[in-house]
């Protein structure tokens, strides 16, 4: 039943992408039980992903990256000649 | 341009000025390099131009566009595959460090932290330190939401290839954000 704190990180990041087999959720969650770092741990990956998720969805209006003036008159010149 | 159109007909000469800052800032999040990014924005005006006709009023179509964006980007990974190397996929003794430091909590909420332009510099900076491969996986699997079987499908990898990635994407991206802004924070 013993796991380690590197074999747990895993398992916490594996987790968020399948369905963990029966004795790894056991293990881990018995792990967790005495861990306080793996317990930390595993709430900043949900946040990395949190933010990482609102990120991606927010992009558009708050990223402060802007398209230069000359990528614009070049897209601005294909679209007009496509027209 | 003759086709009869709602109200919220999408019209390509104001599509620069409308929406181009906007999908680039889609695209620059995912791909990171500047000249890509505009390229996959001036591709995605070119398909929606053919595609106009099938335009519904229903979207909007920035919503339309960002649509057509996002295809183009698993496109160009599709086509575009790199090599992952072994080294980045093989057992690594630094995987994790945690019980060393961990802040204790990263308090700030999300829709905080996407409003604050200087942690926009700190995220991207961070996600410029990943490998490239492991930052196209974690970007799909991050911030589109894609589930494995498809991130697979895209990159061509065995399942515990892609979950290695994401692990060592996860670890990265953790330290960085957690040593460039969280420590940062709680310590001023």
């Amino acid at each position: 039943m013993h796991l380690s704190c590197k074999d747990a990180a895993r398992l916490l990041s594996e987790k968020r992408d399948r369905r963990l087999s029966w004795r790894a959720r056991i293990t881990l969650r018995f792990h967790m039980l005495m861990c306080k770092m793996c317990q930390v741990y595993g709430t900043q990956l949900g946040m990395v992903s949190r933010v990482c998720k609102e990120a991606g969805i927010r992009a558009e209006e708050n990223c402060p990256d802007c398209l230069s003036d000359e990528h614009k008159r070049r897209m601005k010149d294909a679209i007009t000649k496509r027209e | 341009m003759a086709t009869d159109r709602s109200t919220d007909s999408p019209d390509p000469s104001n599509w620069v000025d409308e929406h181009g800052d906007a999908l680039y800032r889609f695209a620059i999040l995912r791909v990171r390099d500047s000249e890509l990014a505009a390229d996959l924005v001036q591709d995605t005006f070119l398909s929606a131009l053919k595609g106009i006709d099938g335009f519904r009023g229903g979207s909007t179509v920035r919503t339309w566009l960002t649509g057509i964006l996002k295809h183009k980007i698993i496109d160009y990974y599709r086509k575009n595959k790199i090599e992952v190397p072994a080294s980045d996929l093989g057992p690594q003794g630094t995987d994790l460090d945690h019980a060393e430091s961990l802040a204790p909590a990263w308090k700030e909420s999300p829709s905080t932290l996407v409003e604050n332009r200087e942690f926009w510099g700190v995220l991207t900076s961070c996600l410029d330190g990943l490998p490239e491969a492991h930052r196209r996986a974690f970007s799909m699997r991050e911030f589109d939401g894609l589930s494995s079987e498809e991130i697979r499908k895209v990159l061509e990898v065995t399942p515990t290839n892609l979950w290695v990635m994401l692990h060592r994407a996860r670890t990265k991206l953790r330290r960085c954000l957690e040593t460039n802004w969280f420590e940062g924070k709680n310590a001023s």
